[in-house]
């Protein structure tokens, strides 16, 4: 219980808070990539703005605008090895294209001042036939579940250790955008279709493997890295900022662990909500 | 209206209304990466209601828009783990300071929760220092009504923080 206090005082101070130079630069950066996004999207893509900020509210204007930039690039070139050795750049979407379910690990982390970070690893699983179920930990604990279902055009937010879910009905349009969100293969696609320069070899995980490496204009930098022997996408990691407490941070993303054609039960993707869980009012 | 027409009219109302949104969020929110969520929902409902802010009712639409967009940012917070982050940097200062800022944290986020109407009636009295006649007329009601909604709103504000709050004394609608 805090102490004593006057409500009407606390409301008139709220009101005399002016917004410091900082926030008025931050709003004026804000609007400033909104509307550039205007120019270079049309209208039907705007929403993801909105998708992007219900999606993570760690992830805001800087990736943002990178979904935007890239959704709006409607050719990508595939390169081919020209001698014939190591990984066929243009073999590896046309192997990936078809899977019909594909799960891997996803980590994000991001750095503060002090060397302090925060880090959000997810297990996800995505269906072109069921749609997708993401299962976020938070140092080793499941605290969220998140189903897209895009057949019955609803998705689903649940929060285990709260007992609270949320249901949110979406058109066709913002399944499909979510979808592809979370499906690596449009992050094949977004890599390839820049202008990537090729990284080599190097091992992982026991696993050798080539790479490629692609720029959007400084900000933002993917790489790819696909097995030698099987043409297989084994790793993807993407390197630039997001907005987080008002600023800019570095950021590190990758996805591994991929399962390409994974034999998964399709009851994975039911969110199966026990009945003592309580709907969260719509956001 | 053409998509290049209505970027042209979108430039103009944030022109026009940016510092105006900048002021209201950051009292609203008073935490900079809540604003910058707030901010990105605003804009959204700017672009989508440019036919609207055109009008007479422009400023009775700008206060909805701000509003909405506050409400989402703080149920985003508070939806994804059902607790605000601790990163949040609140706790700078003395101990008094610190009640104080997490009082105000309190009072921001009962205020992004309450009706649509008393979240404005109490917006405009409190944080802006309008009069009713101002609020009667943003909210198409009469004074009385405009009253009503405050005093609601007050009412409400006190109700929820009750947990975690103890007032002064019954505070009349000011």
């Amino acid at each position: 219980m805090m102490a004593k206090d006057n409500l009407n005082e606390i409301l008139k101070s709220l009101g005399g808070e002016e917004a410091p130079p900082d926030v008025r630069q931050l709003a004026e950066d804000i609007a400033g990539r909104f509307r550039r996004d205007l120019v270079q999207t049309r209208p039907s893509k705007h929403f993801l703005w909105r998708e992007h900020i219900m999606r993570n509210r760690m992830v805001q204007l800087a990736t943002a605008a990178a979904i935007l930039a890239v959704v709006s690039i409607g050719l990508y070139h595939l390169g081919v090895s020209p001698d014939g050795a190591g990984v066929a750049w243009g073999d590896v979407l046309a192997k990936v294209k078809n899977v019909p379910i594909v799960t891997y690990k996803f980590r994000l982390t991001m750095s503060y001042p002090e060397g302090r970070q925060w880090i959000d690893e997810s297990d996800v699983y995505v269906s072109k036939e069921h749609g997708s179920r993401i299962d976020s930990y938070k140092e080793g604990q499941l605290y969220m579940l998140k189903y897209l279902l895009p057949a019955r055009k609803v998705a689903y937010i649940v929060h285990p250790q709260l007992k609270r879910y949320f249901e949110r009905t979406l058109s066709d349009e913002q399944a499909a955008a979510m979808v592809e969100q979370q499906d690596p293969r449009q992050w094949l696609e977004w890599i390839l279709s820049w202008d990537y320069t090729k990284l080599g070899r190097s091992e992982i995980d026991g696993v050798e493997v080539e790479g490629i490496e692609a720029k959007r204009e400084d900000k933002e930098t993917l790489r790819l890295w696909v097995d030698v022997q099987t043409n297989w996408p084994v790793r993807i990691e993407s390197e630039g900022e997001m907005m987080s407490e008002g600023q800019l941070r570095p950021s590190h993303t990758v996805m591994d662990h991929f399962q390409w054609d994974a034999e998964i039960d399709p009851g994975l993707f039911e969110p199966n909500i026990p009945e003592d869980y309580t709907l969260s009012p719509p956001r | 209206m053409t998509h290049e027409e209505r970027v042209a009219v979108f430039d103009r109302l944030r022109e026009k209304h940016l510092r105006f949104l900048t002021a209201v969020l950051w009292k609203l929110t008073g935490d900079r990466e809540i604003f910058a969520e707030a901010m990105q929902y605003a804009l959204l409902g700017l672009w989508r209601h440019l036919e609207k802010l055109e009008g007479d009712k422009a400023r009775s639409y700008l206060y909805r828009i701000a509003l909405s967009a506050n409400s989402k940012a703080w149920r985003n917070r508070v939806g994804r783990d059902g607790v605000l982050p601790r990163r949040i940097a609140w706790n700078e200062g003395s101990g008094q300071e610190t009640g104080r800022t997490e009082l105000h944290r309190a009072v921001r986020q009962a205020m992004a929760h309450l009706p649509e109407k008393q979240g404005r009636a109490v917006m405009m009295r409190y944080l802006e220092q309008k009069d009713y006649e101002d609020i009667a007329t943003s909210l198409g009601c009469s004074e009385a009504t405009a009253r009503s909604h405050v005093s609601k709103a007050v009412a409400t504000l006190k109700r929820r923080l009750a947990p975690r709050i103890q007032w002064e004394r019954d505070d009349g609608e000011g």
